[in-house]
């Protein structure tokens, strides 16, 4: 009899139809835009929808109250390729979006003003910050790496801003735009994985791959940068040289000048026993190019 | 008394009064009185079980050939001593052995003044010819499937395994139905433990007739359990190549499938094809036998699981499609999942009821119209009737497995769309427990995955080669474990 | 209870272990790794008492008197009243959010409940099987991780006694495996050697990703491993933490149903009857009313009473009997 019971318990409740939402009634947000220091602006962009929603509330469970109400269906964060922060609102938000409503830990973060982006077609603008990580153009800005670089002794993470600009943005919302040259440095500083070519004075110069080595030496970072280059001569591989040394040394002026440490160095001073937070120490770079 | 044990009284008017009485009139019942050597005697037979021809010419004949007798007794004995007749020649002392040889299309020969009397075998009852098996299909496996006579089943037996080792044990079943059930073995192959209980097994089954294996299965395996722990098959070659492994064969007559003792589970993705093509090749193919398994079982399932409560694990351009596809479906996914299923069974159920000439418009009814109808009226979504599709092929790849995986799919699909895919590790432990404590006379059917046997290994996780497999010796007394 | 053979022991002993390793609490540092060897050191000192029993063909099974049962009874509720608590809290809530906790603890039960009816040879099977699962869910934690991961961070110092003492509080298996060394047959020792031994490499696995992948985030984050499992992505653009709710359900009910059916067998020693039902009851009861922190303390400061004290009493009480005798 018992054996009967759960069966037919089992179907009888399944037919009530409580199987949770159906994937069409959720609205799969493709930008999310967060802004406001004391009331929280929260803009969101579907997939496949042209125009962004704006809500004002207290806090993030609030404003996905809100939402959901105004789009009618629940708000699914899990597949979100951009978040857009203007500084107002950072690391405590952020890591809330990330462990308790489900935020693709992959997304790419944006500076910027949430409301004036968000009116664009926000694919277009992932897949070009995609290719410009692709080719060395900007570094790899995934949410991850920005909350675990807001989480660190100098609460500094680095953010790709509008036309391929880089900014050093602190927890407490103030921030620093780096200049071109420091923008580039950045890049070879942090590497991604691809190969990709450039233009320098000498001609165009293919990037086979690129190695980068850090290390702590009597309390100064030493970053050793190795370019295997494809079919380059002589003149071309010093061009190449002298600029990557000229635009990492930008990188490193202007990163300690804004107080910040987004190459890693908090991880090669704790591995050396230094105490970390403070006056950021020296950094040498170095770059052999082959 | 009953007649089951009732002698044979001395008269031949006696004698036939009871078979009359007996038989109640029976009208397939045929006595025919003849002088034979100068004794009064009778021949009983039943009509259509005996071929009239061969009965004429093998006993008729040299029976009135047999000069003049003493007596009935030195008939019997100059019979049994100097005429061949028929080498199935059985000697019968009570009506039950009688009746049972009479209705196994054998001529009785009753004598005056005899208590026993002779039986000789000339059956001549239609039986269906030999033909290749309607399921189990090989491409270079033998075209031949066992038939409903036992006799027949057993000659094919012997025709590929001439050895004396292979041994038949013939034993009667069913009261009322007195069936010939025969256990086949290799002397040397087979564990004692295993023929001991299984003897003891039948010995101790009260079945009034027995028409299909399913009939003694239940003596065979252990109770309470979804996963068959015996298998059946209909090709003698198979079935030899089981008895070479130890186990025990177990023949119903009237019934082309033979029951085999103990079953494991990795079996039911072993053919006999994979024994003939390259082992790389046939290792492929078992993979993907596995992978098939996995899917029928788990795809709907964890497509609903992951649509309803996961979506993050859909890439985003699959996610935009299904909910383009669900965005107009009355029913949620789970139900719909559950509903094409059931469909799918309907049909499958009908065509294989419905006679051959109908079956085809069924499929194409099924199949065509509703699936087509169901997604042009939006009651089933083209994703999920592709899943359904996909999974059910699959399912086509272990047959053997069918009747599990079909009950099983639908509570994945119930576990996933209720609960994600917590639901559905829950269920999927609880089935690999049912699974794990399913053995069979100590012959756990998870072997040799669990207990793990690597010897084993070039048999189910790939297929080695025969030059590699023919000194193996193996008997699945090395899985045999004591029983809980 | 029957026998089971050597690797099918290991694997009974190992799952659970896995999945005291996916819940470690937090972490300390490179150190951390160096502290988590030292600490499978001291258990297998622990196991030397009843090694040497073996050794010396004396009998394993010294829990005869009805106390020594009701102890390791106890432990072992205690224990499963530990692994409810963390499936609440450790597992992310997006993880759980179809079922709901409490459904989830719910439909766990019920499962474990079926589970621990099935017997010692099925869970053993079971358990061989699931290694493989657990195989492929490593496999696929490397490749997910395998992007993110800098070596610098090992460097990091700090954090050995932690690690070791953290170690130590998630070794609960070893008084289960002196219940079912019993059943093993030649060779059980070196099964519960060697699951020492793996379970060690596993957590050295597991704090390698965490301290190298996980980055700030995991070494902030309680329960690490959870963390990483949402930062790691084999797939671009997705989440993928929900595979790995998969491996952790499994893992969980390997758990629950070994420490039920341990408990079971002892308590049916004492001659109490429908053991199994009753001990899950008892460890969902304790779980809801006593506090996790003291919980958790109690079964660390158990372990090695229970893993090496109580054998090693008894060995040197053999010892003494022996020499009265002689």
């Amino acid at each position: 009899m018992k054996r009967i019971c759960l069966p037919v318990c089992l179907l009888l409740f399944l037919l009530t139809g409580c199987a949770g939402d159906a994937i069409a009634d959720r609205l799969y947000t493709q930008a999310i835009g967060l802004s406001g220091k004391d009331t929280l602006q929260f803009t969101i962009q579907g997939f496949e929808e042209e125009d962004a929603r704006t809500v004002y509330a207290d806090g993030i469970a609030d404003a996905l109250r809100q939402e959901e109400a105004e789009a009618g269906g629940r708000i699914f964060l899990g597949h979100t390729e951009l978040l857009c922060l203007d500084g107002s609102r950072t690391s405590d938000t952020v890591r809330m979006l990330l462990f308790e409503q489900g935020l693709s830990p992959g997304c790419k973060v944006l500076y910027a003003s949430p409301g004036e982006l968000l009116r664009r077609d926000s694919t277009e603008y992932v897949h070009a910050l995609r290719m410009a990580e692709k080719n060395g153009l900007l570094p790899a800005t995934e949410l991850s790496t920005v909350l675990g670089e807001w989480l660190g002794a100098w609460e500094t993470a680095l953010l790709p801003a509008q036309d391929r600009k880089l900014v050093l943005l602190h927890r407490d919302g103030t921030c620093v735009y780096l200049s071109e040259e420091a923008a580039a440095g950045m890049c070879w500083l942090r590497p991604g994985t691809g190969s990709f070519s450039m233009t320098t004075g000498a001609g165009d110069a293919e990037i086979r791959s690129l190695e980068l080595t850090k290390t702590m030496q009597d309390g100064q970072g030493q970053y050793h940068i190795r370019l295997v280059t494809q079919d380059a001569d002589d003149a071309l591989r010093r061009t190449l040289k002298d600029r990557v040394q000229a635009e990492c040394e930008a990188a490193v002026r202007e990163m300690r000048d804004a107080g910040a440490d987004v190459i890693g160095l908090q991880t090669l001073m704790e591995a050396a026993g230094m105490q970390s937070g403070g006056t950021l120490p020296e950094v040498a770079v170095t770059v052999t190019v082959t | 008394m009953s007649y089951e044990t009732r002698p044979l009284p001395p008269d031949l008017e006696e004698q036939l009064a009871v078979l009359r009485q007996i038989a109640d009139g029976s009208d397939d019942l045929l006595i025919d009185p003849v002088t034979v050597g100068g004794i009064r005697c009778a021949v009983v037979c039943c009509e259509g079980m005996l071929s009239t021809a061969i009965a004429t010419e093998l006993i008729i004949e040299p029976l009135t050939a047999i000069p003049a007798m003493p007596d009935s007794t030195a008939l019997l004995t100059h019979i049994q001593t100097h005429l061949l007749l028929s080498f199935d020649r059985v000697v019968v002392r009570s009506y039950g052995d009688l009746f049972r040889l009479l209705h196994s299309g054998f001529a009785i020969l009753l004598a005056q003044g005899q208590t026993m009397a002779l039986a000789f075998g000339v059956q001549g009852y239609d039986k269906r010819s030999i033909s290749e098996p309607s399921g189990e299909a090989d491409l270079f496996g033998a075209h031949e499937g066992f038939t409903e006579a036992i006799r027949t089943n057993m000659s094919q037996l012997r025709r590929r395994m001439k050895t004396p080792l292979l041994k038949f044990e013939l034993r009667v079943m069913g009261k009322l139905s007195h069936t010939d059930v025969c256990l086949c073995y290799l002397t040397d192959r087979v564990p004692p433990q295993l023929l001991r209980r299984i003897r003891h097994e039948l010995d101790a089954a009260e079945l009034d007739t027995i028409l299909s294996p399913g009939y003694l299965q239940p003596f065979l395996e252990r109770r309470g359990s979804m996963f068959d722990s015996v298998s059946t098959t209909e090709r003698p070659d198979v079935l030899v190549s089981k008895l070479l492994e130890g186990r025990v064969a177990v023949l119903i007559d009237g019934n082309p499938f033979a029951i085999v003792v103990p079953k494991l589970l990795v079996e039911s993705f072993q053919t006999l094809d994979d024994y003939n093509y390259k082992p790389y090749y046939a290792t492929f193919i078992r993979w993907v036998k596995y992978l098939a398994f996995l899917i029928t079982l788990l795809l709907p399932a964890v497509y609903t699981a992951v649509s309803v409560h996961h979506p993050e694990l859909l890439n985003r351009t699959l996610l935009m499609l299904l909910t383009r596809a669900e965005a107009e479906e009355p029913l949620s996914l789970p139900l719909e999942a559950i509903g094409a299923f059931l469909m799918f069974e309907i049909i499958r159920e009908a065509g294989l009821r419905l006679p051959k000439v109908v079956g085809g418009a069924v499929s194409i009814v099924g199949g065509i119209i509703i699936g087509d109808a169901a997604v042009a009226s939006g009651l089933v979504s083209t994703p999920m009737l592709t899943v359904v599709a996909i999974s059910v092929t699959a399912g086509f790849i272990v047959p053997d497995l069918s009747p599990v995986i079909t009950v099983l799919r639908l509570l994945f699909i119930a576990a996933g769309g209720l609960w994600g895919l917590y639901g559905i590790g829950l269920l999927g432990m609880a089935v690999t427990y049912q699974l794990c404590r399913t053995e069979d006379f100590g012959f756990p059917v998870t072997a040799p995955l669990s207990p793990l046997y690597l010897r084993s290994m070039r048999d189910v996780m790939t297929r080695v080669g025969f030059r590699r497999m023919q000194h193996g010796n193996f008997t699945v007394e090395e899985y045999h474990e004591q029983d809980q | 209870m029957n026998k089971i053979s050597n690797l099918q022991l290991f694997s009974i002993l190992l799952l659970p272990g896995a999945w005291s390793i996916l819940c470690i609490p937090a972490l300390y540092g490179g150190g951390q790794l160096l502290g988590a060897a030292a600490g499978c050191g001291i258990q297998l000192l622990l196991c030397v008492p009843v090694f040497a029993l073996a050794r010396h063909g004396r009998e394993t099974d010294f829990l005869r008197q009805k106390w020594l049962c009701c102890l390791y009874a106890l432990f072992f509720i205690l224990w499963g009243a530990r692994s409810l608590t963390l499936m609440h809290t450790a597992a992310p809530r997006q993880l759980l959010t179809s079922p709901g906790h409490v459904t989830a603890a719910v439909l766990l039960l019920l499962t474990c409940l079926y589970t621990s009816t099935a017997g010692l040879k099925a869970t053993a099977r079971c358990a061989v099987l699931m290694l493989g699962v657990l195989g492929v869910t490593l496999v696929l934690l490397v490749v997910g991780a395998w992007r993110r991961v800098e070596l610098s961070a090992l460097s990091v110092r700090g954090g050995f006694s932690q690690g070791m003492l953290t170690y130590l509080a998630l070794g609960g298996e070893l008084p289960a495996a002196w219940v079912l060394l019993q059943h093993a047959g030649t060779g059980g020792c070196r099964a519960v050697g060697a699951y020492l031994l793996a379970k060690l490499g596993l957590c050295l696995l597991v704090l390698f990703l965490c301290i190298t992948a996980g980055g700030r985030l995991t070494s902030e984050a309680a329960y690490p491993l959870f963390t990483l499992t949402v930062l790691s992505q084999p797939f671009a653009g997705q989440r993928a933490d929900a595979v790995y709710l998969l491996a952790f359900v499994m893992l969980c009910v390997m758990q629950m149903t070994l420490l039920t059916g341990v408990t079971a067998h002892l308590l049916e020693r004492t001659g109490i009857r429908h053991t199994a039902p009753l001990s899950l009851l008892l460890m969902l009861l304790l779980a809801w009313l006593l506090p996790e922190q003291g919980v958790a303390t109690l079964t660390a400061a158990l372990i090695p009473i229970l893993a090496g004290g109580v054998p090693l009493v008894i060995l040197m009480m053999q010892g003494i009997k022996r020499s009265v005798r002689a």
